[in-house]
Formats: C-alpha cells, structure tokens, sequence
C-alpha cells in the first residue's frame, strides 16, 4: 500500500510541476492498455480506442500534408507571383472524380499520368539496382582461401536453383528441369525459416518497446 | 487570371484564397467541359497517350545520352526537378483521397446511427481536434498550443500505434505454436533455420557458444557466426534470386502500364 | 499387465498430445512475464558487434566532416521500438563527431517522432539546430522517387523549407550543399520498415556511388544482405539488436541495450513452445498410428 500511495503522490506531484507530460503519460497508458484488453477478449473499450486512433493518425496526416508539403510547395509559391500552380490543384482535384460514377473516367487521366511516371523510371530503376547485384553474383572460385571457394560455389548454386524454381515459362517436366528446382525449392525453405526468425525477432522487439513503456515511464519499475 | 493580374504578391491571405477558388473555378470547369465533350469511344485513348506521354520523359531522360561536357540531356533538368515538383505536390492531393473515404464511411455511421455509431463519432472528434490543434500550433506561438498538439499526438497517434503492432508478438506467439510443425523434411529444415537465426540474433545464443575461440577456425562455430554466415550465404543467394525474379517481373509489369496494355477489370472497365 | 502398461503408455502420449492445446492466454501471460521480468531485474547480457554493424559504424567515421549526411525517416510509431533507436543511435554518432546531418521523412509520425530525437539529443549534447543539423520535414512517400532524382541534381531546389517552414538555404548548414552529383553528400542513412532501400540504391547509389547505411526492422534484414554482398550499402544495424549493438561502440547503454535480455527471454519461450507444440503432434501422430 506504501509503495502505491508513494507512486500515486509522485504522479501527482508531476501533474502539477509538469502538466504536459503527466498528461501526455496517462493519455498513453489508457490507449495502451484499452488496446491491450483485446488479448483476453474483443470489447468496447478496444474498438473505442481503435476508433480515437484512427481518427486522431488522418487529422495528424491532414495537417502534415498541409503544413510541411502543400503549404511551403504550392501555397507559398502561388502566393508569391507563381501563377501556374493553380493547374496543380485542378489536377489534383481530378483524383477525386473518383467518387463520381459519371465522371470516373476523369480519375483515371490522373492516375494514369502517375502510373506512366512511375513506369517510366522503372528502366533507371532496374539498371541502377540490379547492374551491382548481378556482377556480385559472379564469386571468386579460385585465388581465395577454401572455406570462401565453398561458400561462394554454395551461393551461386543457391543463386541458380531458386531461378530454376521461378522460371515458370517452360513446365517443370524434364528432370533437367525438375532436379535444380526442387533443390531451389529446400533453398527457398531454409531462407524462409531464417525470414521468421527475423520476424520474430521484430515482433518481440516492438512489444518489448511498450512493456518498458508501462514499466519504465508510468510504473517506474524498470531502470 | 485572378492569381496572374488581380491580386499580387504581400496581399492578405483571405484574397489569395479567393483568387484561387476563382482561378480554379474558372480554369478548373472549363477543363472540366472540354474533357466532357471527349466522346466515351476516345476516353481510354487520352487516358492511354497521357500514361504514354508521362511515361516517355524519364524512359527518354534514361536512354538519350548525355553530349560531351555537360551533366545531363535535353530532359534531365526538366525531369529531375520541374517533375519532381509537381509530383510531390499532386501526391499531396492525392492523400486526401484515403481521408474522405474514411471520414465518409464513419459520417455515414453516424447519421444513419448505424450500431456502434459512438465510435464513428469518437474518430470525427479525435480528426478534428487534432487537425485543429495542428493547425493552432502552426498560427500560434504559444507554448499551450504546442503542448496540446504534443499531448494528442503521444497519448492518441504515437502509443496506440506502437501498441497495435506490438499486439502481434502475442499473436505470433500462439500461431507459431500452433502451426509450426514438422510434417515434413522441409518444414523441418525451416524450422531448424529460424532456431539457429532465432538464437543467434541474441545475447543468449552468443552466450551458449562463448567458450568458442573469437579467431580461428573454431570461431567460425560460435552461434553469432553461424547466424550471420547463414544470412550472409544461403539466405542472401535465394533472396537475390528472388529478386531478380520479382526486378523482372516488375519492369515487364512497367511497360506493360506505360504501354496500356494491362488487362484487369480495372484497365479494361468501359469508360 | 500388458493392460494395465498399454494404458499407461497411452495415458503418457494422452498427455503429451495435450500440450498442443494450451490456452493462448496462457502463453500471452508468459510471454508478458519473460519480456517484463529481464526489464524489471535490469538483467545485462555481453553483446557482440557484428560486422554489419561495424560496417556501418565505420562509414559514419569515415565521412567528411565537409558533407551532409541524410537520414532519411520512414518508420511510424508502429515500428518506434527498433526504429528509434536506431535513429537515436545514428544522430548521436553524427553529433558527437560533429558531423552535419539532415533529417528527411516520408512518414508523417516519423518526422514529428525524429524531429523530437534529434531536438533531445542536440540540446544534451550542445548542438544548434540549422547550424549542426536540420529537418527538411515530410515529403509524400507516393513522390519519393522524384524526390531522390531532384536531390540528385538540385538540393535546396527540391527540399526549399525545413520542417518549421522556412527556406532551407536561410540556414548555415546548407550554405555549399548543391546537390548529390556534386558530392555533397557523404552518406545516406535509410531508417525504414519497409523495401524502399530499392529505391536509393536505384537512384541514387547507382548513378552517384554516396554510401548507404541501411537500417531495417528485424523483419526486412534478411533481404537486405542481398545490397550488403553486392557493396551497394555498406553497413546495417538489424532492427533493436543493430541498434544495441551501436550504443555499445558508442559506449553508451541506452533502451535498445536494456531490451535485449528481454529479446533472449522472449526468444526462449517461443522456441520452447514450439518444441512442446511439436511433442504434441508427434504424440498425437503416434497415438492415431497405433490406434
């Protein structure tokens, strides 16, 4: 009880010294743990808290892309004598015919523009990614010491069964074929089961994040 | 227009923003009739020559080559920063597409007091008031308004989004529990593979191999190096190959868009 | 007698064959206890800095103090454990070497979220902003490529304000910063929870050769061992691991160092749960094989 009344006067205590970050604290721990109390069941107090979040994260955005994007690159500009950025606004409102179904179409020269921008850059974007990585392939075989000449060999060849496996233009029918991409296929296994010991390790990493939160900030049983 | 001859630079902002609505009024609906008067047969073809054209400035900007002594093509200022400029801006528009459907769904919860209609109304508060208190921070400065902003956004954007993600720790807890079994000689072999990544990536599995030598030939077995030798060689080798497949069948996907020549009920809708 | 032990045997696998079906509440109280108890204890374990890590600890060493380096923000409070930290680990080496940065976000949360970092750690350790370091603010990530292209050639062009909305060239830190092409810039840091580091290299390592630190949740590191064999970035830091792995070669224990008996805990406890889950079905496996 002792140590209780101790905590709860310390909070106080900052409710008064600090009012912003003693707000700030226990606005955090309700939505965490109004969150949290889905892990025993689904209620009411989650999907309230589920709804505050999403509704505060658009009006957050909202206010972000006005300030820190459209304002200083399209306001200020217009504003100051740049005239023809108007015609960025009458494009950027087509994106919103949308919502008409007459005048879909209309939604579709703007996307389109996008998409063809996009696409575009696709040719830039292949040669500047993939010229490096496709000369780091070719590894040493000879010239280095043993253990790399089998780690390299090892690579490549994991290199080219996973391509087999991929190569999905001709059916898989000839043992040729079949042998390498069923090999691929145990490849592709072991860097799955390496991809979820990684995820795992993210998982636990954000939940022990909010853990130190609640112990740490607000319980102060964590140093 | 209004924004080119009426109003001028230093001019208060209430007669800018009318100018603008003015400006875009005008210009904006006579686009708006000229693309009206384009017969429904043409539609997909502008939509197609504007996709083409789009596309053609950084293909074009790629593949002319840059003369002797200078730093880029006949494009290259234009696409890489006039571009640029006017992308950036119509992405910004473009937010607000994701915006008003929410706010069009809930709105529409709300006024047909659909069950669970409090929520819709708790996110229309929750939008507001943090729209407002951005914009208040922004005009004002007075440190009630910054502090304000700075309360919502920790106490409702920073911790329950931190929180919604941290919950699938919990979830990956119980699915991999349950569903992680080996029924067969490849599951087996990933299982065995995030083990070793598993204990390799922390403190814990460095611990069980740290009477290992740090150099040497028998270095090589301590848990950390097992760990990354498996990142560094089988895992980065399958996940190049996936990625070339994925590059290819990427830039195949980006021609075909730049060409139109995508199939789907969305490129092929009547327009 | 041969009864009675056939009954045995098949009561044991019975209960072996249980253990596939523990409540999940269970294993959500478990698993609170193992992330809390390592926290609460304050249980300090030896790290070991791997070679990502040193790489890119290197990099930032050996960047001219006469370039800007950009980190570039993509992470929201969805990802903060890992990716603050790793945010928080880079600023403070920039800092303390007094090497110039600049923040860049393309997540709204993220910039508010990095801005604060960088505010806090430039104010402990005596470093002004817009002189030291600056925040360009947010830019869409819908226009990300664009914006790589634009640096490229044309810095201040491109960015023109900071996060408080005044022109960047107003600011001492960017007096000389041209553009990528000019080599005014020594590295590039991507904080990201997602595969956009596709991007930088195509756009910007490609046709520039700036060095790249990457710096992607535990969930996106295996992918990126592809750029670090091809020598297209040059050092990683693996989600809160990496990040715990940089505050030890800063000398520093900061949050990502104290999770990181929590990460061995929870670890543990997954791996003996999937361990038990399997001697269920094995048993489950025998019991209908015999039966």
């Amino acid at each position: 009880m002792h140590i209780v009344y101790a905590w709860l006067s310390e909070h106080a205590r900052q409710f008064v010294s600090n009012p912003t970050e003693a707000f700030a604290l226990w606005l955090a721990v309700g939505a965490t743990l109004g969150i949290y109390s889905i892990l025993y069941k689904e209620n009411a107090v989650y999907r309230l808290v589920e709804h505050i979040y999403i509704g505060a994260a658009a009006g957050y955005y909202s206010y972000i892309g006005w300030a820190q994007t459209l304002k200083p690159l399209w306001w200020d500009r217009i504003t100051s004598g740049e005239w023809p950025w108007i015609f960025a606004l009458i494009g950027g409102s087509m994106f919103y015919f949308i919502y008409s179904q007459r005048h879909v179409w209309i939604s579709r020269v703007i996307f389109g523009a996008l998409l063809g921008l996009v696409s575009g850059a696709a040719f830039k974007g292949f040669a500047g990614l993939n010229v490096d990585r496709i000369e780091a392939s070719f590894k040493p075989l000879w010239g280095v010491p043993w253990p790399n000449i089998v780690s390299n060999a090892l690579a490549m060849l994991i290199l080219l069964t996973v391509m087999i496996y991929f190569f999905f233009s001709f059916e898989h029918k000839t043992r040729l074929h079949r042998a390498p991409a069923n090999l691929g296929r145990w490849f592709l296994m072991f860097a799955f089961g390496a991809m979820f010991g990684s995820t795992v390790m993210a998982r636990m990493s954000l939940l022990i994040g909010r853990v130190w939160f609640l112990l740490h900030d607000w319980l102060g049983v964590a140093h | 227009m209004f924004t080119q001859w009426l109003v001028k630079p230093g001019a208060p902002q209430y007669l800018w923003v009318l100018a603008v609505l003015g400006d875009f009024l005008i210009l904006g609906g006579a686009l708006f009739f000229l693309l009206r008067m384009v017969p429904s047969r043409f539609r997909k073809t502008l939509v197609a020559i504007v996709t083409f054209g789009a596309g053609l400035i950084y293909s074009v900007e790629f593949f002319v080559p840059v003369p002797a002594g200078k730093d880029g093509n006949f494009l290259t200022n234009f696409a890489q920063k006039t571009v640029t400029d006017v992308v950036l801006v119509l992405s910004t528009f473009a937010l607000g597409l994701g915006i008003y459907s929410l706010l069009r769904f809930h709105g529409r919860n709300l006024t047909r007091m659909r069950p669970g209609w409090h929520n819709s109304l708790a996110l229309y508060v929750a939008f507001f008031a943090m729209l407002l208190t951005g914009f208040w921070s922004m005009m004002s400065k007075a440190p009630a308004a910054a502090n304000t902003f700075d309360v919502l956004f920790r106490g409702t954007v920073a911790a329950p989004g931190a929180t919604m993600f941290s919950i699938i720790a919990f979830y990956i807890v119980s699915a991999a529990y349950r569903a992680f079994r080996i029924r067969s000689a490849e599951a087996t072999l990933m299982l065995a593979a995030a083990f070793v990544v598993m204990l390799g990536s922390v403190p814990i599995g460095e611990y069980l191999t740290s009477g290992l030598p740090v150099t040497g030939f028998w270095s090589n077995f301590r848990m950390e190096n097992v760990n990354l030798w498996i990142l560094k060689e089988p895992n980065m080798a399958a996940w190049r190959g996936i990625s070339f497949g994925v590059e290819i069948g990427a830039l195949a996907m980006a021609l075909r868009t730049w060409l139109s020549l995508e199939r789907g009920s969305f490129f092929e809708r009547e327009l | 007698m041969e009864r009675q032990n056939q009954s045995r045997g098949d009561r044991i696998l019975q209960a072996f064959e249980s253990l596939q079906h523990i409540d999940r509440r269970v294993m959500y109280a478990l698993l609170a206890i193992v992330v809390a108890f390592p926290l609460i204890r304050n249980f300090r374990q030896p790290l070991v800095v791997t070679w990502p890590v040193q790489g890119a600890y290197d990099t930032i060493e050996k960047m001219p103090a006469d370039k800007l380096a950009i980190i570039d923000i993509l992470w929201d409070s969805g990802t903060i454990a890992e990716s603050r930290p790793q945010t928080e680990a880079l600023i403070r080496h920039l800092m303390i070497r007094n090497k110039k940065f600049a923040i860049v976000a393309f997540m709204p949360q993220g910039n508010k979220l990095a801005y604060d970092s960088a505010k806090a750690i430039g104010k402990e350790l005596g470093k002004v902003y817009g002189k030291d370091w600056i925040d360009w603010g947010y830019r869409p990530g819908g226009a990300m490529i664009q914006f790589m292209m634009g640096l490229g050639r044309d810095i201040p062009g491109t960015v023109k304000s900071d996060i408080e909305g005044k022109p960047v060239t107003s600011y001492p830190i960017m007096q000389g910063v041209k553009s990528i092409k000019n080599g005014d810039v020594g590295l590039i840091a991507e904080v990201t929870p997602s595969g956009t580091l596709d991007y930088w290299i195509a756009f910007v390592y490609g046709p520039y050769r700036t060095p790249i630190i990457y710096c992607p949740t535990a969930v996106m590191a295996p992918e990126g061992y592809n750029p670090l064999d091809a020598g297209q970035i040059k050092g990683m830091l693996t989600g809160m691991k990496g990040a715990a792995e940089y505050e030890s070669l800063l000398g520093r224990k900061d949050f990502a160092t104290r999770a990181t008996s929590s990460l061995s805990t929870s670890h543990l406890l997954i791996i003996v749960l999937i361990i038990i889950g399997n001697i269920g079905y094995i048993s489950s496996r025998r019991r209908r094989r015999e039966g």
